[in-house]
Formats: C-alpha cells, structure tokens, sequence
C-alpha cells in the first residue's frame, strides 16, 4: 500500500478550485432478507475547494448512503459498494484499509449528522468529546486538549465555553448541541466538510444561525462543502452546485441558479413546483402523483416514469441515458431533454 | 361572517414540574398561558410557532383532550369544560384529529379497516353495525386510498398513505372541526402537497373548518384564512394570512419570516434577513414583561416591565391583532 505516498501529497495546501473529491460511477446496495435493495445505482460527480455541493432528494433517493460511502461508514453488512471510485485528492478511498481510512475521516473528510443528540455520547462532557479529537488525533495531552476545544467551541458561538464545556449533550438545546457537532467536525481542520440534514432538526431562527455559521466557518477555511438536504429553500440559500437524486440515481446536475430557474429534468421541475411559497398563496399544489419507488424493486427503464407527466413507451422499457451534457456544468439523466433547448418551466 | 364554533378564552395549561423525594410542586411549565382563539365554521386557522411555543398543547386544549388549568372554551355554543362524560363524548364527534406522526399514531397491529372503523364502534349510533364496511370503504376512496386494500396494515402503506389514513379516521364522524397538528410535516416534499391538496378538497367538499398546526410557514399560508402566531404559551400576532405575511408587526413574525429560507437562490445575499440571537427561554421560567424581549433587536426598558396587550393594531393597510409596544411593519 502507498502508505507513505499519499499523505505526502495530502498535506500540500489546498488551493480554490482543485478537485478534492471524485466520486465515480458509485453503486451501493443493501443485501436484505427480503431481497436486493440498489440503494445508489452510479452516481458521479466532483468537488471543488471553496465549493458548496448540495445533494437534493426525498427519503430512499440515496442521498445520505452517498455520503456514507464518501465517508467509509455503511453499514456493512447489509450495505456493499459494488462499484465505483470515491477518489480524495486522487486517491481512491475504497482501495484503503480500514487502518489508512480511519487517518482520513475527521482530519481531511469530516461530517455532520441529522441528529446531534444521538451523534454525541451521553455521558461525557461536551468539551471532553470534541478533545477526544485532537488527543486521539493530533496526540495532544489533555489539558492541552481541552484548551483547543474551548477555542472551537468559542468559535462556532456557544456562550460560556469554558462552562459549558464541562456540560453534557442533555444540557444544550437542539442548536448549541448543533454547534458542538460543527465545533468536532471542524476540530482537525479537514478539508471537506459532508453536513447530512445539518438543521432538519431545529427551528427555523435557528436553522438559519447554524448555516450561517456553516457558510462562514467555509469561507474561512475554503473546505469543500457537500450539503446533504431535502430542502430546496436551503439549498437556494446556501448552494453552489446541485445535483438532485430520485431512487438512487443522479437525475439532474446542475449551477444553482439553472436549476431553479429552467430545471431539465420533469422530476426536478415537478419538485420546484410542488413546494408551498411564502409569498404566494395559490390554488392547489400541481403536486407530483404517486409515490417514490421502493428500491427493492425499481420499475423498470427510468426509475421515475410511472410518476411522470412527460413519460413515452420508451420510457418504461430504456433506462435514460445517465448524463446528457446540457452545457457548461449542466446534465440530466431523461430521454427528453434536449441538449441546448430553451427546456424553461413555462413549457 | 359564518358562525363561531370554536372559542377559548384566558386558556391556560400549566404543567407542574415535580423534584425530590416528594416529588413536590417546584414550578409551572407555562405551556399556554392565557390563549383567547375563536374557530368560524368553514374557516382555516393556522397555528404556528417555534417547537415548545405550546401551539399543540393549545390543538389538544381545543378538542378537551387535555383539561386546561383556567380559562373557558366553548364548542359548538356549549361550555365544553362543564360537561359530563356523556355529553363531552357527544360533543367530541364534532371536533377531532389528525395527528403528526403516521408512524406512531397507527396502531401496527390492527387492519386498516379496523383503524378507520374505530370512531364507528366508540359512537355506536352514527352508522349501523352492518353499515361500517361500507362506510369505511367509502372514507378510504375519499382520502384517495383503493378501497380494497381494507384489510391491510398499516406497514404496507408509505407515509403518505398513512397520513391519508389518519384523515379518513378523523372525518369519520362526519366532524366540524379538524385539528390536524402538524399533519404534513414527516411527509416527503411531493407527497406533502399530495396531502395538502387532499385537505383543501375534503374542506370544499364538507364545509369543515381546520385548526391547522405547523411549523412551516409557507404550507400554512398555502392552507389558511387566518393566522395566529405564538411565542412562549403566548399568542403574540394574529390575524388575516395576507396580514400576517404581507405586513406582520411583531418583531417575532417578521423574524420567523425572514428566517425561512426562500427557494429561489437570487433572493440570496439576506440584506434585510433577520438572524436572532439565542434560544427560545424555557416556558418554565419566561422572561418578564414582553417574553420576546430577551431576543427582540426593539426592546427597550419598558419590554422588560410591562407586558403588551395583544389588541388590534395599524398595519399600514388596516388594523390587526399584534402584541408589540413598538409594533409596526418593517421597512
């Protein structure tokens, strides 16, 4: 194993714009009792430094196996990737022993879980669990420890640091729990951050503090940011570059402002169309039909036409072709997107 | 202007809060603290709020299935808090719920014929016994659910599905008012308009009136008449949908607004976005006077001390129910 290769190339500094992460042809499923779930059929993309990638999809689209695959954490078994690259500044994850992974994840990949409360450990203090990180990593001793994590706790903006640092996850609200997760992810100082559903959780004042925080905390330190939601209003907020998954598969990629302006595929159109408006009060929702699939058995050709306004016999029997390049940054995974056509919602 | 048919006033729910080996009284969770709220016939009243603001203490306050500590309802003319048993479950068919959660609030262990005929067999006189089937049937084709599948269990169906089957159980009994506290929020975003679109249709159709608890503000103007906003067991600004969104005057509101993030990335940037500082205090202990006043960009001296009344107050095009000293729209 190039075990002293890479690391070398890993710890020259990272400059805007070099791709940090490559994920290619990814396919995961999960081998159940009850069958074959294809919970990712190859998904590719790239990252950016100083970049914001938001992943866009409902429940069972794939959108949080994606990221725990990145991260190296699936539940294994029933979870298996069977295909595919995730490459970290050109070199392949996958390939790594479990020994090699582990020096990757919180210091160059870190994460943010859904459910802070559940992600902490309940019978430690919060300041000695965010120290863990640099006592375990970095091999400092503990006061030295605790010092750092009183900084990032300061950092991320909870009150009182040094006192609250003594406290327990039970003790903070759902936010500053928030906070204390950032402060961990951040701790090592990676260089992609993967938040996964990071305000889902909180209300909405406190929603917008915490990606806020998250947005400054990624200028400040130019990391690559995959923003993992189902929120279309966040992502409008917050994002760069979105690709949107439909039954584990990436339907639609896209600049943010493409994509809520002529969104190509019908599945993402059909999305922004489906949601509720705060400055708008209209008549019905021109709500999507049906339901999403389930991934034990997926219709056949493309995954979304029995749900689709727009759908041929063809659509049944062919599975789409996965990318048909639009322009510039801009693919869709449908047998009716034509490249270069005013593809506009007023159609 | 259509009848009044639901109307609580002074409502108050306060919980105690026990420690020590006696488990005495320390304190009061102050979970709605003097709530006035009226319900026409037909209309959609929406409740929204911050988790732990009391707005579903309130829904279940509304429907007597909490007593509340002080105050008065009236449903339907009758002072709901005064009634026997009897009479409370006759009362009862007229208002009932749909609840949040369709994972929990089905029970997994019985079909979904049995689910929906439960209020059939509790209020034995709304349909012969021989009768229910059917009935049961045709609630299941009006939530948009086939028919045949009366016999399934709750499992087979997704969540959506589920939620349209705690709808058929609440319409049942053919009710006035539905409480649905928070009936869309577990949903995916395209199964949530699938629902909404399904309560909007069964309103035109039974002229039901809707107490409709969420936190997510657009849904709830997509589906309200009126709004009612609540911070802390207090309304503290309510008023006609257009009023609330289009010229709220409590700091509050304008706050919750702002913070919604819009789904149109060119109105990024936040000029004029609100980011309030801090959590929301503990309803056990709540600030004095203005309980806003700990996170208000507004508050002066007298917020701390005096409480501001929530009565109607100028909005620039009229006149709303707002519970600011310095309401006003903002600029």
């Amino acid at each position: 194993m190039a075990q002293t290769k890479h690391p070398a190339r890993w710890s020259e500094p990272v400059e805007v714009g070099d791709v940090l992460l490559r994920v290619e042809g990814l396919k995961v499923e999960f081998r159940m009792r009850e069958g074959v779930a294809r919970a990712i059929n190859g998904v590719s993309f790239d990252l950016a430094a100083g970049q914001s990638l938001a992943i866009l999809g409902e429940s069972g689209s794939g959108k949080s196996v994606t990221a725990q695959a990145i991260m190296g954490i699936l539940d294994s078994p029933p979870g298996f990737v069977t295909a595919g690259r995730v490459l970290y500044r050109g070199v392949d994850l996958l390939t790594l022993p479990e020994r090699e992974r582990r020096k990757v994840r919180g210091a160059h990949i870190a994460m943010i879980f859904q459910d802070a409360l559940s992600a902490l450990n309940p019978v430690f203090p919060v300041g000695w669990q965010i120290a863990e990180m640099m006592r375990v990593h970095r091999g400092l001793n503990r006061s030295d420890a605790q010092e750092q994590a009183i900084r990032l706790m300061e950092r991320v903006r909870i009150p009182a640091a040094r006192q609250r640092a003594r406290a327990y996850p039970h003790q903070f609200s759902g936010g500053m729990r928030q906070r204390v997760m950032i402060a961990m992810a951040i701790a090592l100082d990676p260089v992609v951050l993967i938040a996964d559903e990071p305000t889902t959780a909180l209300d909405v004042t406190v929603q917008a503090q915490i990606m806020r925080l998250l947005q400054e905390l990624q200028e400040e330190r130019q990391m690559g940011l995959i923003l993992i939601t189902h929120d279309l209003g966040v992502v409008a907020d917050v994002a760069d570059r979105i690709i949107v998954m439909y039954a584990g598969g990436l339907v639609e990629e896209a600049d943010v402002l493409d994509l809520y302006d002529r969104p190509a595929h019908p599945y993402s159109r059909g999305l922004l169309d489906s949601i509720p408006r705060l400055d708008q009060k209209g008549s019905d929702l021109p709500a999507i039909g049906g339901l999403p699939p389930n991934l034990l058995r997926l219709p056949t050709g493309c995954a979304f036409h029995p749900r689709c306004p727009v759908a041929q016999a063809r659509c049944r029997v062919d599975p789409p072709p996965p990318r048909v390049e639009l322009g510039p940054g801009r693919a869709a995974a449908c047998h009716f997107v034509v490249p270069d056509a005013d593809f506009g919602r007023s159609a | 202007m259509s009848q009044v048919i639901l109307r609580g006033s002074a409502l108050e729910k306060h919980y105690p809060v026990k420690a020590g080996l006696f488990r005495r009284t320390v304190g009061q969770v102050r979970a709605v603290d003097g709530v006035d709220i009226e319900l026409r016939a037909g209309e959609t009243l929406g409740l929204v709020g911050e988790s732990g603001c009391g707005k579903s203490t309130l829904g279940r306050l509304l429907m007597c299935l909490e007593r509340p500590t002080g105050g008065q309802l009236e449903i339907l003319g009758r002072n709901a808090l005064s009634l026997d048993g009897r009479s409370l479950r006759r009362l009862r068919r007229d208002v009932q719920i749909v609840f949040q959660d369709p994972y929990t609030s089905l029970n997994p262990r019985r079909t979904v014929g049995d689910i929906v005929a439960e209020p059939f067999r509790i209020h034995r006189d709304v349909a012969p016994r021989g009768d229910i089937r059917r009935r049961v049937q045709e609630l299941l084709d009006q939530v948009g659910l086939n028919p045949e599948h009366i016999n399934r269990f709750p499992h087979q169906f997704s969540g959506g599905q589920r939620q349209r089957i705690g709808i058929a159980r609440g319409i049942a009994l053919n009710p006035k008012v539905l409480i649905c506290d928070e009936p869309v929020s577990a949903l995916d975003v395209s199964v949530q308009a699938q629902v909404v679109n399904l309560l909007r249709q069964l309103q035109r159709d039974l002229g039901l009136a809707y107490v409709f608890i969420a936190h997510d503000l657009a849904v709830v103007r997509h589906i309200s008449d009126r709004v009612a906003v609540m911070y802390l067991g207090k309304i503290v600004e309510q008023g006609d949908e257009a009023a609330i969104y289009d010229r709220p005057t409590h700091p509050y509101t304008q706050a919750l607004l702002s913070a919604v993030p819009t789904p149109d990335p060119k109105s990024r940037g936040g000029e004029g976005q609100i980011v309030l500082t801090g959590d929301v205090p503990s309803p056990a202990d709540p600030p004095s006077g203005c309980r806003f006043h700990t996170r208000c960009w507004l508050a002066q001296e007298r917020c701390s001390q005096a409480e501001p009344v929530l009565e109607a107050r100028p909005d620039g095009v009229g006149l709303h129910a707002s519970a600011c000293h310095f309401a006003a729209v903002r600029v």
